[in-house]
């Protein structure tokens, strides 16, 4: 499973829902990934794209308590797994990798 | 200010349930949001759009798809309960099954026959865009058209191709039986004269030789691949040389090609193509040029682009120039060539099949399945009675009703299914036979297709049935079906009871119907046609262009035969007992046209045929003034009103010759009992009406002696018709003894109903049946329900005979209300298709009567044993149930 690759709207799902931890269902990412990236994502694609992760075994998800609000239905919140964390770090280790070989940038007219 | 409905009830409807309260919060929370700071308008757009967004495979395709509320396990028990109870009633099951096997058996056959007819001509590329030119004869006065023929003049489609644009290729087909020689022996065959078009139009597939370029020659032959093999055996046939011989003279043919003519899928059958201008030798050249005398079948192929208005309306107008006669309009119409197979209206030399035929088995499919499936729901909801304890107990063990109906709907499936497959066995089995039943040669071959349709139909039966008995189970209430106590509302008596009339209903128009067809053909076959056509022999003489020839011909094997003092009476006449007579047209002075049936004879015609001569006399032969001479019959007497009908002429403004009418026959039919008999004349020679003569149909042309009749009296026929055959070859070596006797060829023209009214005998049998066994089982029921009823009458004091007349008033009821529908339905559809006749019986009152009280019978019979066992049973065993 550790081999799939993340495409990279799966991969910034992963991360919000690894950032937001404990409070992390869809409304809540749609509106972190809007405060932090100033980008704005589709409810629906955030919510396809995290069934699909817990498809892959990335993130687990539980439903919450009852609220007072959204028509007293409860939420269901996403917690990344250990092997999302192992994903995670893996991406960010390849990345850091690949930046370290890239050669020396150097602005010149040869 | 919610959300908007339709989105939220398609979300509901496509979301898998554990996601849908996480995902609907969300969309909740996120439209309140929106509505907030955007409106509402844009809320409720974002709310649709996410709904549609969620519509995605890896959000429904979680839903764990379960066909069946219930489980797999379910399913298994649900197979078992069904065997159990087939094991359990194996009475009803037999019948059930058994009932939908034949039914469905017979639907099968139908279907392929109804496959087999749609499937003519369809296999040519360019049928879209092949028509038949046909012509319908109009009354000038009233419009009304008379007669549509597709037999339409030799020049047509060439001219038509010649003057008109769009038009590819065209072809004529005209056909004449002629002799071919296998070295010295001759045989006759019917040869077909076609336009190098027919090659290119036609797919006919080319065994041998090349489609392009033969035909052109005059001498070219193609013949089909049994011909071949008749003439050549294993020889190659291509470039050998054929002899045969056309109207008087002989040619020496050349094999350029064999082709398939695929008769079992076209209407064009054919076994030799001959190049069309041999054609001038069969007929005359003037024939071979006119516009007057519709003799061969024009067949055109239009440009693909082409619309049919673009080309009929200049092609009216290009042959309205030629037209003379007045009180007829000729318009010209083109049929489709996939079309001609199953059209009867337009007379033609293509063969067809009546479309009503198709109509008819149609119907008769449709009544079957109608009463097979009101058994079917008779039986298996009596069936559903025993089953009220199962129902109950599993009610009180928590079944949902939707369960309940799931299992009946497997158990229906289960139960048709069985059926389908005895019904192909069946089908397979009896194809030829029901081939042989409708007149047709009948393959099994079903495509997927039909195969399907009928597997479809079966289960539809069963469908149909199971959810009419669900309705009554599934609202049995639990206490009643644990009691024992089985409550039927109203509506389900109600129900049966419509059935069941309907039953009686239907069965009984089919024995209507059988009985009126026999007794319409035995009135047929036993009418006095006005002549003796027992022991009457038709022989084909040779096609020869000469009249005198043949006479002298026909004296010299008269005068031979006439030694043997078994042959009572030689004659000979140019019209057949098998086919329309020619019918003659004279123009009148006033524009109109006078039609009348024409027959070429000679002086020993009458006393050959056993017609009476009513006044006048009769030909002599010999005698001079016969030339002039002719004999007409008691129709056109009536026809053109005459008190002196030998002071007459036939009336006509062309009329030149001589012409005198010298006698009157009695009426005699000489076409079909369809047709009421049409003014006729009979003369030795054409020659005294020549001159009048304006217009023409006919099967046989030139006018001229075609075959002897021979008379044969009492005694074996074997020995006569050897020395018939000796007295031939020894005049004619070269030609064939072919001969028919008329009765037989009366009898076949009348096979097609004989055959259907067999088929309806058998039909109505099995309708019957089917319907007795419906009612015997609701019977049974009915008995069943009433056991403690019938206990504590005889406790009480009441006789056995009672007892039965209580049981048995009900369904006697059934059975008269049932023959109260079938009456007038039956009265209008016998009457409609007896009309078809002109010599037709009248409907009797009676034979409803009769076959009401025989079913009736019938019916008391079969209630009177169930009443009489129930009747009899000691109350004490029937008390002791509770």
């Amino acid at each position: 499973m550790l081999n799939d690759h993340l495409g990279e709207f799966e991969e910034l799902m992963l991360t919000m829902v690894a950032i937001l931890d404990q409070e992390a269902y869809g409304n809540a990412i749609v509106k972190a990934v809007q405060d932090q990236l100033g980008r704005s994502v589709n409810l629906s694609a955030v919510h396809i794209t995290l069934y699909r992760l817990q498809d892959k075994g990335l993130v687990t998800s539980a439903m919450g308590g009852a609220t007072a609000n959204r028509g007293g239905r409860r939420k269901r919140f996403f917690r990344i797994t250990h092997a999302g964390r192992h994903k995670l770090s893996e991406l960010q280790e390849q990345r850091i990798k690949l930046w370290n070989l890239l050669p020396e940038l150097k602005f010149g007219i040869q | 200010m919610n959300p908007p409905k339709l989105p939220l009830r398609f979300l509901e409807w496509f979301c898998p349930d554990d996601l849908y309260e996480g995902i609907l919060g969300d969309l909740e929370e996120k439209f309140e949001e929106d509505r907030n700071l955007k409106g509402l308008r844009t809320a409720r757009r974002n709310f649709r759009w996410n709904v549609l967004r969620l519509f995605h495979p890896s959000i429904f395709l979680r839903n764990k798809f379960r066909l069946i509320p219930g489980t797999t396990a379910l399913l298994y028990r649900h197979v078992q309960t069904t065997s159990r109870q087939m094991r359990r009633n194996p009475f009803f099951t037999i019948i059930t099954l058994s009932g939908l096997s034949v039914t469905l058996a017979f639907v099968f056959m139908a279907l392929l026959f109804i496959q087999k007819e749609r499937s003519f001509d369809q296999f040519h590329s360019g049928k879209d865009n092949i028509y038949r030119i046909y012509q319908d004869f109009r009354n000038a006065e009233t419009g009304i058209s008379t007669r549509r023929s597709a037999v339409t003049p030799v020049p047509l489609a060439k001219d038509l191709a010649s003057n008109l644009p769009g038009i590819k290729a065209f072809t004529r087909i005209g056909s004449s039986p002629a002799t071919v020689f296998k070295n010295q022996d001759p045989f006759t065959e019917t040869l077909h004269f076609v336009d190098p078009g027919f090659l290119l139009m036609f797919d006919f597939p080319m065994l041998q030789g090349d489609r392009i370029h033969i035909l052109g020659d005059p001498l070219d032959l193609v013949i089909s691949r049994d011909i071949a093999n008749k003439y050549f055996g294993n020889n190659d046939p291509v470039g050998q040389e054929m002899r045969l011989a056309l109207g008087d003279t002989a040619f020496l043919m050349k094999v350029q090609g064999v082709i398939d003519p695929l008769k079992a899928r076209s209407s064009l059958p054919f076994d030799f193509l001959l190049p069309l201008e041999q054609y001038k030798w069969v007929i005359s050249t003037d024939l071979f040029e006119s516009y007057a005398y519709g003799l061969v079948e024009n067949y055109i192929l239009l440009d693909s682009g082409k619309k049919l208005q673009d080309i009929i309306t200049p092609m009216q107008s290009a042959l309205d120039q030629g037209d003379a006669a007045a009180n007829q309009q000729v318009y010209y119409g083109l049929q489709p060539l996939p079309s001609i197979h199953l059209t009867d209206d337009i007379t033609g030399n293509a063969q067809y099949t009546s479309p009503q035929k198709l109509y008819f088995l149609m119907m008769l499919s449709v009544l079957v399945i109608v009463i097979a499936c009101i058994n079917f729901i008779i039986l298996s909801t009596s069936q559903a009675l025993g089953r009220f304890r199962e129902i109950g107990v599993r009610k009180t063990l928590g079944a949902k009703s939707l369960q309940l109906w799931w299992q009946l709907m497997v158990e229906s499936t289960l139960v048709s299914f069985f059926p389908a497959i005895i019904a192909t066995g069946i089908a397979w089995q009896f194809t030829p036979l029901f081939g042989r039943l409708t007149g047709d040669s009948l393959s099994f071959d079903p495509g997927i297709e039909i195969t399907l349709l009928v597997f479809g139909i079966a289960l539809l039966v069963a469908w149909v049935t199971s959810l009419l008995a669900s309705r009554i189970i599934l609202r049995s209430r639990v206490q009643d079906a644990l009691s024992g106590r089985n409550k039927f509302g109203r509506n389900r008596n109600v129900l049966n009871d419509g059935l069941i009339v309907m039953q009686f209903a239907l069965s009984m128009l089919l024995v209507l119907g059988a009985i009126t067809i026999r007794r319409q053909m035995q009135y047929i076959q036993h009418k006095d046609l006005g002549f003796n056509q027992e022991r009457l022999l038709e022989i084909a003489l040779p096609l020869s262009a000469s009249t005198t020839s043949n006479r002298m011909l026909v004296d010299r094997f008269a005068a031979l035969v006439q030694t043997n003092n078994q042959i009572l009476s030689v004659s000979a006449s140019m019209n057949n007992s098998r086919d329309p007579w020619t019918e003659l047209a004279f123009e009148q002075a006033d524009g109109s046209s006078e039609k009348i049936a024409y027959n070429q004879i000679d002086p020993n015609y009458l006393k050959t045929m056993d017609i009476e001569l009513l006044d006048g006399q009769n030909f002599k032969a010999g005698s001079q003034n016969n030339v002039s001479a002719i004999l007409v019959n008691e129709t056109l007497v009536k026809h053109f009103q005459w008190d002196q009908p030998l002071t007459h002429t036939i009336p006509g403004k062309n009329f030149t010759g001589n012409q005198q009418i010298v006698g009157v026959v009695r009426d005699f039919h000489f076409n079909s009992l369809h047709q009421q008999i049409p003014p006729l004349i009979l003369s030795m020679d054409l020659e005294p009406l020549a001159s009048g003569i304006t217009g023409l149909s006919t099967y046989v042309w030139p006018s001229n002696l075609y075959q002897i009749l021979v008379r044969i009296g009492p005694g074996d026929l074997n020995p006569v018709l050897g020395y018939l055959e000796n007295t031939w070859k020894s005049i004619l070596p070269d030609q064939p003894f072919n001969y028919q006797f008329v009765d037989e060829v009366l009898a076949d023209k009348y096979a097609e109903e004989l055959r259907w009214g067999k088929a309806l005998n058998w039909a109505s049998l099995f309708a019957i049946g089917i319907a007795w066994l419906g009612l015997l089982s609701l019977m049974r029921l009915s008995v069943k329900k009433k056991t403690r009823e019938i206990g504590i009458r005889k406790v009480l004091g009441s006789s056995s005979s009672a007892v039965m007349v209580l049981l048995s008033r009900k369904f006697i009821l059934l059975v008269a209300t049932g023959s109260l529908v079938a009456w007038p339905l039956a009265w209008i559809i016998l009457d409609q298709w007896l009309n078809s006749f002109s010599y037709h019986i009248s409907i009797n009152p009676l034979t409803f009567f009769l076959v009401a009280i025989a079913v009736l019978m019938f019916t008391t019979a079969s209630i009177g044993i169930q009443s009489l066992l129930a009747s009899r049973a000691n109350p004490v065993e029937s008390l002791k149930q509770d």
